[in-house]
């Protein structure tokens, strides 16, 4: 689905009570879009690529707040532990945090990019 | 400057680059930031190296917002994955520049602290329903895989990795094509979630799913009914930006 086809989220809602989650591409612009019409329930934004840093996930965040919307940032491999202890520390921040992406990196990555984030079972 | 490294990615034949933004504006303290854009990381560090940091030369680095700023409002009608996986670098970078610079504790984001850790989610892969569901026994055995979700069941295709293979969405030099069922999708949908609640127990599996024709999309809300008994935790929609926005 296209991000611009906002009817899209709606129809979803229309038709389930489960909580819809737009997914990343959504930016500034049309993720508040989504929020303001209720067609969403979470944003996914990526740090890099979709917003530019945690300034601007930050201030995403802070409009989305204001209609309920939670965030559940990318955490896909195609990002270094960089962008996930960023978007952990971003995680931690805001006050409408949803929930975290997370796909493991290898030890290869893991020994380039040093990190001192570590995740455990609930 | 930008650096471009390549440590691998797991179960992929295509190397992996990652560019590195490091920034030492006064201090001997670095700031690292990530500007890696799934294979055009290229692109993302000529952009770096020609536009951003001749923008950064004799800024204040402390000054975190209004570097922002500065980087967003010179894009002049540019706004698009590669300026923004630029400035998405240079912020990080300035963040860990103060961090290291003045401590965590001065970091502004630390301050704003809400919590003491996050929730965070893993992928289910598999090619049948046997085959995605057993993620329970490796989710008990591996402590940092806390909450699995279902998704991505390709049933017109024949499976040729291994079991239990890691979700891994770039798993070709090039982007994969898969023949699609819609009809076939759906009508397992409904066994895969029960099997993956009924192994999942109190936990909530989301859904993930990539149709990619225009009877999915037709398609989806009644899917999406049908899975409300397995109360889901969220529904995952594939959403692509297929033409640029229009404030850019």
């Amino acid at each position: 689905m296209p991000a611009e086809n906002q009817a899209g989220f709606r129809l979803i809602r229309q038709h389930t009570t489960t909580p819809a989650r737009g997914r990343r591409g959504l930016q500034l612009d049309l993720g508040l879009q989504a929020a303001h019409r209720r067609a969403v329930d979470r944003l996914h934004p990526r740090h890099g690529g979709d917003a530019g840093g945690i300034t601007h996930l930050r201030r995403i965040a802070s409009l989305a707040d204001l209609y309920h919307v939670r965030t559940g940032c990318h955490g896909a491999t195609d990002l270094s532990p960089v962008t996930m202890a960023a978007a952990l520390h971003f995680d931690l921040s805001v006050p409408n945090f949803g929930v975290q992406e997370l796909m493991h990196h290898t030890a290869r990555p893991d020994a380039v990019f040093p990190h001192a984030y570590r995740f455990r079972a609930a | 400057m930008p650096a471009i490294t390549s440590p691998g990615r797991r179960h992929l034949s295509r190397a992996e680059f990652r560019n590195a933004e490091s920034w030492r504006p006064k201090t001997a303290s670095p700031g690292v930031g990530d500007a890696t854009l799934n294979g055009r990381e290229r692109a993302v560090a000529s952009y770096l190296t020609d536009h951003i940091v001749p923008t950064l030369i004799g800024r204040e680095a402390h000054r975190i917002e209004d570097t922002w700023h500065i980087c967003i409002r010179r894009l002049i009608g540019s706004a698009g994955p590669v300026t923004m996986s630029a400035i998405a670098a240079v912020d990080m970078a300035a963040v860990g520049h103060q961090g290291q610079d003045r401590g965590p504790a001065a970091l502004s984001i630390a301050r704003w602290r809400s919590r003491d850790g996050c929730m965070a989610y893993c992928h289910a892969n598999g090619e049948t329903i046997d085959d995605t569901t057993p993620w329970r026994a490796s989710t008990r055995r591996k402590a940092t895989r806390p909450f699995p979700a279902i998704g991505r069941t390709r049933p017109a295709r024949p499976m040729a990795s291994p079991r239990h293979k890691p979700y891994e969405p770039a798993d070709a030099d090039l982007p994969s094509e898969n023949l699609w069922s819609t009809r076939s999708i759906y009508a397992r949908c409904p066994d895969l979630f029960a099997a993956g609640r009924a192994a999942a127990g109190r936990r909530r599996p989301s859904a993930a799913r990539r149709p990619s024709s225009p009877d999915a999309d037709r398609g989806r809300p009644v899917s999406a009914r049908t899975l409300e008994p397995h109360r889901l935790f969220w529904l995952k929609t594939r959403c692509q930006r297929r033409t640029r926005p229009a404030s850019a």
